[in-house]
């Protein structure tokens, strides 16, 4: 999704106005004359400045365009599923893998993304499982990752050497 | 100086020779799948490498990214789809000369010239960094403040065509870098009373957010990759030895040019590439025209600088501890997390680590050549793998990868944030390279900003009183009126264009 320069020069400004708000809650030590909100600060000012510049730049050179444009792929309900699949598995992981384990979650999470690429799901399966398991010895074996075991925890003897 | 015997003797553990040969083998296959870039290849080696000694882990990244910037050369040659931005450059020469049934040129002389520009910038490093070194010990706060400045500075001017959102990138990647507690009172900032925050962001899954997972993100949408043309590499070695000595002084002149590029902090070898392709190509009678000659002479200027660059981006990280790219940035965290602080005093107290690790440049690309042409035969392998299959994988290690080195899952989270906040960004045009230097030069340019300020009670006189420091801080505040005067009058010939031409129509 491709917003206006001035849009983005908005959020940009905003973002520059909370951080120089919030730098003034930060209070110097009584023995130094700059605290931790002064280099924040300095900052906040610079985004406020910055996004100012894009709002006036983008209402001089971009007053005829629109102010989002919605590229062709959105209108493709796959191709979204398909970006959208991407944070979705990464959401999913974060909150599988400590009651499922690594093993399960990476078999899952793999097979999931690719039946949404379109791979026919024995294959899609086939190869996540043989990919996690790869993986899962190489990381908690070899390089000694701690990764979590979950449900899976009666057999993790049988992979970590 | 260090013994050349204690350097050849670390060289010959077979473990680190071992590590090299994996992580060339490795490169190069990242390198020559299209989309995945010698950066991504670099941050998803890190959680192998972190379990390394800080010596084969160093070698690792510096392997790996070389091969995988020569690598990005041959699905550029073949199927017009450069592997890694830094072979964009001369993508249509090379496969121009593929379609003429040339491929063994087009890739040879890529393949050569990058094992040639990697050499000439290894020598330099060697030559010139320890010279550097001892000048770096001079330095004060005011010293690296402006470096830091004058670093972030080129990063802004050189990463797209608006220098306001370069700026916007660059105050992020500062803001994101005072996320923790501050370095000078220990109280936290920006936390939201989360613990995870209180170390700071971590880089690494900032990282591996920003770049590889909004990588996968755009490539979602596109289309699964087809192999086109197979390689017809028969006689690489045979055809391309002819052409090196005619064409010495673009290879000299991309050499030379890629690792001064190089040594620019935040230009990286996409930019040193772009430029000598374009020198080449104005200020040679020979890579002006349109001859196979002129296609050689073109290919191996950018193919020489582009891996050039990449030694020169080794002098400011390990003299200054200043990152030139993303990729010397990792190098500088993996550094760190092993003990071995990058910056003048390296050179001083573990001389030997450094200088091993300038041999490791000059092993890893000669080991380019023989291993370059069989990765050129066993191409078509490689490009076969389906991206619908590969993609979910890559994935799979970013998550490990952020994992493994925060070793917590709120580093998974920001994989996934920071992956949709750098798709949205590249959407809008909002480079990332300046945001993510800012993150990794901000801790340095904050402390030693307030350090200056209250050493000298907020008098800014003082970042101009030291000689050396004065210097670079007049540099960087010409170099910024300088772009600044451009770009307005860019924007005022642009604007009486535009009205001569309304007025003509």
């Amino acid at each position: 999704m491709k917003a206006h320069d001035s849009i983005v020069g908005l959020v940009v400004a905003i973002l520059g106005g909370a951080i120089a708000l919030y730098s003034q809650s930060l209070v110097p030590p009584r023995h130094l004359n700059y605290g931790p909100g002064f280099f924040p600060l300095l900052i906040g000012i610079g985004l406020v400045l910055v996004g100012g510049g894009l709002i006036v730049q983008g209402y001089v050179t971009g007053r005829d365009k629109p102010l989002f444009y919605r590229p062709r792929w959105l209108e493709n309900r796959q191709l979204v599923f398909r970006f959208w699949i991407i944070p979705i598995a990464i959401l999913f992981y974060w909150l599988a893998v400590t009651p499922l384990g690594f093993l399960a979650t990476a078999t899952i999470l793999l097979a999931m993304i690719q039946i949404a690429n379109g791979v026919r799901w024995k294959l899609a399966f086939a190869v996540a499982l043989i990919t996690a398991l790869v993986v899962n010895i190489l990381f908690a074996s070899i390089l000694h990752v701690p990764l979590s075991w979950g449900v899976l925890t009666p057999i993790s003897g049988l992979f970590i050497w | 100086m260090v013994d050349a015997g204690t350097i050849l003797a670390q060289l010959a553990d077979p473990y680190l020779l071992l590590v090299i040969v994996a992580s060339a083998a490795y490169g190069l296959a990242i390198g020559s799948i299209p989309g995945l870039t010698a950066l991504m290849a670099t941050a998803l080696l890190v959680p192998f490498i972190i379990f390394m000694a800080p010596l084969p882990a160093i070698a690792s990244i510096i392997t790996a990214s070389a091969m995988a910037i020569f690598a990005g050369d041959i699905p550029g040659a073949l199927l017009r789809m450069p592997g890694t931005p830094a072979s964009a450059a001369y993508t249509d020469d090379a496969f121009k000369l593929t379609r003429q049934g040339k491929s063994a040129t087009a890739l040879g002389a890529g393949l050569f010239a990058s094992a040639f520009g990697g050499v000439a910038s290894a020598t330099i490093l060697t030559l010139c960094a320890p010279w550097l070194a001892r000048i770096a010990l001079s330095f004060s706060s005011v010293e690296y403040f402006w470096l830091g400045v004058l670093g972030l500075s080129c990063a802004t001017f050189v990463a797209g065509p608006s220098l306001l959102k370069g700026l916007a990138s660059l105050l992020f990647g500062l803001f994101l870098a005072t996320m923790g507690l501050d370095p000078i009172s220990g109280m936290p900032r920006f936390t939201f009373g989360s613990t995870n925050l209180v170390g700071g962001l971590g880089l690494i899954p900032v990282l591996i957010g920003l770049f590889a997972v909004s990588e996968l993100l755009r490539n979602s949408y596109g289309q699964d990759r087809q192999m086109s043309e197979k390689a017809k590499p028969a006689s690489i070695v045979k055809t391309v030895v002819k052409l090196m000595w005619p064409h010495k002084i673009g290879l000299l002149r991309g050499s030379l040019l890629g690792t001064v590029v190089g040594s620019l902090p935040g230009a990286g070898s996409d930019i040193a590439a772009w430029i000598s392709y374009a020198l080449a190509k104005k200020s040679s009678k020979r890579g002006n025209s349109d001859t196979e000659e002129g296609a050689v002479e073109r290919i191996m200027s950018a193919s020489a600088a582009n891996n050039a660059s990449l030694g020169g981006a080794y002098i400011p990280a390990t003299v200054f501890g200043i990152p030139g790219d993303a990729i010397t940035a990792i190098v500088i965290s993996v550094m760190f997390i092993k003990g071995v602080n990058p910056g003048p005093t390296l050179f001083l107290n573990q001389p030997q680590v450094i200088y091993a690790i300038f041999a490791i440049f000059f092993l890893a690309n000669l080991l380019m050549l023989p291993l370059g042409i069989a990765c050129i035969r066993g191409f078509g392998l490689i490009l076969r793998l389906p991206t619908s299959i590969i993609s979910p994988v890559i994935l799979l290690f970013c998550i490990l990868g952020a994992f493994s080195v925060e070793n917590t899952l709120f580093a998974v989270g920001l994989v996934a944030l920071f992956g949709l906040l750098g798709y949205v960004m590249e959407e809008n045009e909002v480079p990332l390279a300046p945001a993510i230097l800012g993150l990794i030069l901000g801790p340095l340019l904050e402390q030693t900003f307030m350090t200056t300020m209250l050493k000298s009670q907020g008098d800014l006189l003082t970042f101009f009183n030291r000689p050396i420091g004065g210097t670079i801080g007049a540099v960087t505040i010409l170099v910024w009126a300088l772009i600044i005067g451009l770009k307005l009058f860019a924007s005022r010939d642009a604007k009486n264009d535009s009205s001569l031409a309304d007025t003509a129509s």
